[in-house]
């Protein structure tokens, strides 16, 4: 139990609870009876409360003017560009879409040769038939095995893999962080190295990040069972009993470099668990059916709403590189509704569409 | 306040892309903000985008009008709707449709003195936080802007998770700071503004 006593501003900035109900007033109602509640057993945190949201408004508003300025450079080039190449046709609309198409070819054209250099990586093959890939990009690159397992990159890792996996097992070598996607064969588990720590499953998707450079080596679960252990422990031969410690869907294990331990928790953020598979969640007259299955899919969430009241509904949005409550609210924004959070369950309730 | 808007106008009217530039700067971020209330943000930068391109084109017929901002919000509007409608097709709307004036849209005001009473709150303390060491506001907006973890944060800033942690505790105690001392008189001002629950 925290000590509200001694709460300052400053911790209250800090608690999430505190920052979520600040900054979405009344959207969650089990948080403003939480803090109203809480406002009357401490009536002298008032101002405690009152300056804590206006930090959070400040660095908020901060961010907000920001992320504007940028869209209103980037509109007003463009605008800047529309005036300049454009006289004053007799046929604005059609020259001005030509316009606009010919610019998007040309920046096709462009981003796909970039894309294409950049991806590229470096692929080497050793004397032992082992294969490296390198990814050097920006973007994430996919590796398909034989067996029918993949694994998406992340940039700056790399990965050494047989180029035929042995009968008895299937093992590869991660640098840096990748999303694996396993073929199921129970008689052949499928192993990660990644630096001191090894992942052993048998049929499963889950992350691993072992960047040489962090403190930390993380493995997290989106399906199935990985059981992880140490490099050393599983060398030792005569390894603890306690020394593997098993992952379930949304559990995690981060190895700690300095105090070499495995501690094993729940992932915190129900992150875009497959991230690395770059999902465009760009939506255009998309029914909210598919929309909310993108967004069940891509998290791992079911979202509860009445099909029958919102089936006429249709979303014109772009929910790239955005928190997904950030994406539930901009689109009970767009259709006028609101949602709740109930363990994993997102609750959307609103009027529907004419 | 509102004077100089129509006095960009005229001058727009008359030839001046400057002015059109002050307007367009003045007030995107108004525009931008009462968009994205109905839609996405795409879509709303192209209609603003599209908004003061047939502005410009047909300058000679913009009308004289008491208050522009009423003009362009209530435009914005009705192309974001126009936008959704034509979408994908040829656009074929009567740019002239778009001027005729409209009857008053009593959320006009609200608008207008919800933007600018967030305005006078949050100005102040914003610009001390611009004040703060280059890390400790960084830090601060990925952790309450982008809602970044510490273990992000810190990949960013190329840190340890802890240092990421005094990074943000230290931001924040020093904008307590500053506020504190000259944010009481707003303090008195706001509380009589701000529904706090």
């Amino acid at each position: 139990m925290k000590d509200y006593n001694t709460y300052t501003a400053i911790d209250l900035v800090l608690d999430e609870r505190f920052e979520k109900w600040a900054r979405h007033p009344g959207m969650y109602p089990e948080l403003d009876q939480f803090w109203r509640a809480w406002t009357m057993q401490y009536p002298d945190k008032l101002e405690e409360v009152m300056e804590a949201k206006r930090l959070i408004g400040a660095i908020h508003g901060e961010g907000e003017s920001l992320q504007l300025r940028k869209e209103e450079d980037e509109v007003w080039n463009r605008l800047d560009h529309s005036l300049n190449t454009k006289p004053k046709a007799k046929l604005p609309f059609v020259s001005k879409k030509w316009m606009a198409a010919s610019v998007a070819v040309l920046t096709i054209a462009v981003l796909s040769l970039v894309v294409f250099f950049r991806e590229s990586g470096q692929t080497t093959q050793d004397d032992q038939d082992l294969i490296s890939v390198i990814n050097n990009g920006v973007t994430p690159k996919t590796v398909m095995f034989l067996d029918g397992s993949s694994v998406v990159l992340q940039p700056n890792s790399s990965l050494q893999y047989p180029r035929v996996f042995s009968e008895s097992a299937r093992e590869v070598t991660l640098n840096g962080e990748g999303f694996f996607e396993i073929a199921k064969e129970p008689t052949r588990p499928f192993y990660v190295y990644a630096d001191k720590v090894v992942a052993r499953v048998l049929g499963t998707s889950f992350i691993v990040r072992a960047f040489k450079n962090e403190p930390d080596i993380l493995v997290q679960v989106k399906t199935g069972k990985v059981s992880v252990q140490t490099v050393k422990e599983m060398k030792s031969k005569k390894a603890h009993p306690n020394s593997t410690v098993v992952l379930i869907p949304n559990q995690q294990v981060i190895y700690s470099r300095e105090e070499s331990t495995l501690s094993k928790s729940l992932i915190e953020n129900p992150a875009l668990i497959n991230s690395a598979v770059k999902r465009k969640f760009l939506f255009e007259d998309a029914p909210v059916k598919e929309v909310f299955e993108s967004l069940e899919e891509a998290y791992g969430v079911t979202i509860v709403y009445d099909e029958e009241i919102m089936k006429n509904c249709v979303l014109n949005v772009s929910l790239a590189d955005m928190p997904l409550y950030e994406k539930m609210r901009l689109i009970c924004k767009t259709l006028e509704a609101k949602y709740e959070i109930m363990d994993s369950q997102i609750v959307v309730t609103g009027p529907g569409c004419e | 306040m509102f004077d100089e808007d129509e006095s960009l106008w005229l001058k727009i009217k008359s030839g001046d892309r400057e002015s059109l530039e002050m307007l367009y700067r003045k007030l995107f971020g108004m525009l931008y903000r009462y968009g994205t209330k109905f839609t996405s943000s795409k879509l709303v930068k192209d209609a603003i985008h599209d908004m003061f391109l047939d502005i410009w084109n047909y300058r000679e017929k913009l009308q004289p009008t008491t208050s522009v901002r009423y003009y362009l919000f209530t435009t914005l509007k009705r192309r974001i709707v126009l936008n959704n409608q034509n979408h994908r097709r040829f656009s074929t709307f009567n740019y002239k449709s778009d001027w005729i004036s409209v009857a008053a849209d009593s959320s006009h005001e609200e608008i207008i003195i919800e933007s600018e009473c967030d305005d006078a709150r949050t100005r102040k303390l914003r610009k001390y936080m611009q004040d703060l060491p280059p890390r400790q506001y960084e830090a601060l907006l990925m952790k309450f802007y982008n809602k970044l973890s510490y273990r992000e944060i810190a990949d960013k800033l190329d840190v340890n998770e802890q240092s990421a942690r005094n990074l943000v505790q230290r931001g924040l105690e020093l904008l307590r700071k500053y506020s504190q001392i000259t944010l009481l008189g707003l303090i008195l001002l706001c509380r009589t503004i701000d529904k706090v629950w």
